[in-house]
């Protein structure tokens, strides 16, 4: 069975006498002593007489044929050849790229680059009243604030948050 | 003079703008050619285009041919390999033009009779059959090394790979060809292997 194996593999070779000669040797050893190497060597080999024999007998052209291609290769070799300009496929996927992106660029709003604040604290607000007045004044983040009516406020109106 | 020092002096003329010697270029080559592609594309219009193709631009590219890198057959045969592929590609399932299979004209000895005849056909049939099956690069690899007798180093160059994948390649063509037989009927491939 490994004789067998080992001259299925390397028949072809063998027969087209391209086998390294010691390779060759065992070939030839195993056939004169193995029958089933033997029957491969005989199909292979007919094989391949019938196919030396036979393919060359595939697609041998017509009467008139090869005039006909002959008068076709003529004609389209006087029309003039057009120049058409060999692109680089990667210069060809740039440019298209560079296409693909200038919606991106037009008829946007522009976008501005902010930093980012701190939160501001809580602000504490409270309203200053007065009998008889309107608010006359709030005090965020502890400092005092105007907003009108100062006349009838002391300093002592004002209540600072906590107090 | 070989074929390939008859190739180079028509080249040589061709490129000094004699125009008889590209009608002289083509009738060398261009059998050689048609069966080439007739025996990968299995389709007589397509084969015809295909040769067509081949030599438009062997013709308008012969300045670009490097004699020292390949014979000018070997380079023709690479174009036209490669546009039998693209053609493939193209159609994914090829039109196999059985009219001009089972037309096959071989020579039949005088002493033949029709049942001898018949047998022969029928052979060749499946013989043919049995190539259609094959994928594509096993096919390239029969049909250069038995339809044109090239050496596994030329079936390299052509089919542009290493020349152990081309001698794989025959090999795994030979199994295959003996598988597709044997399911025709053993009866047929003893037919084959009996003449």
């Amino acid at each position: 069975m490994m004789k067998y194996r080992y001259c299925r593999s390397r028949m072809v070779a063998y027969i087209n006498g391209e086998l390294p000669p010691r390779v060759r040797r065992r070939m030839a050893q195993y056939i004169d002593t193995c029958p089933r190497c033997y029957a491969e060597y005989v199909r292979q080999r007919e094989l391949q007489h019938e196919l030396k024999m036979r393919v060359p007998g595939i697609g041998i052209p017509e009467a008139g044929q090869i005039e006909r291609i002959w008068n076709a290769v003529q004609l389209q070799m006087q029309q003039p050849t057009v120049a058409t300009p060999h692109l680089r496929y990667g210069v060809l996927i740039a440019v298209m790229v560079v296409l693909l992106m200038i919606p991106l660029f037009v008829s946007q709003p522009a976008v501005e680059a902010s930093v980012a604040t701190q939160p501001q604290p809580q602000t504490l607000i409270q309203k200053v009243v007065t009998p008889g007045a309107t608010p006359v004044a709030v005090v965020v983040n502890n400092t005092l604030e105007l907003t009108s009516q100062l006349m009838n406020v002391t300093p002592a109106a004002v209540v600072t948050p906590g107090g | 003079m070989s074929e390939q020092e008859q190739a180079l002096g028509l080249i040589a003329r061709c490129l000094q703008g004699e125009q008889i010697a590209y009608t002289e270029l083509y009738e060398l080559y261009a059998a050689g050619i048609y069966r080439l592609c007739y025996s990968l594309v299995f389709h007589k219009q397509d084969a015809e285009d295909v040769v067509q193709e081949v030599f438009v631009y062997a013709f308008k590219n012969l300045k670009r041919y490097d004699s020292d890198k390949s014979a000018f057959k070997t380079w023709l045969y690479t174009i036209a390999v490669s546009r039998c592929r693209n053609t493939y590609r193209r159609k994914r399932l090829p039109q196999i033009d059985f009219s001009q299979i089972f037309q096959l004209n071989i020579p039949a000895p005088q002493s033949e009779t029709p049942e001898a005849a018949l047998a022969q056909r029928n052979v060749q049939d499946a013989l043919t059959e049995a190539l259609i099956e094959l994928p594509l690069n096993l096919r390239e690899a029969v049909v250069l090394r038995y339809g044109h007798g090239l050496t596994y180093r030329e079936i390299a160059d052509v089919m542009n790979c290493p020349a152990k994948t081309a001698e794989s390649r025959v090999r795994l063509a030979h199994q295959r060809l003996r598988k597709l037989l044997q399911s025709q009927g053993q009866g047929l491939l003893e037919e084959l292997l009996s003449f």
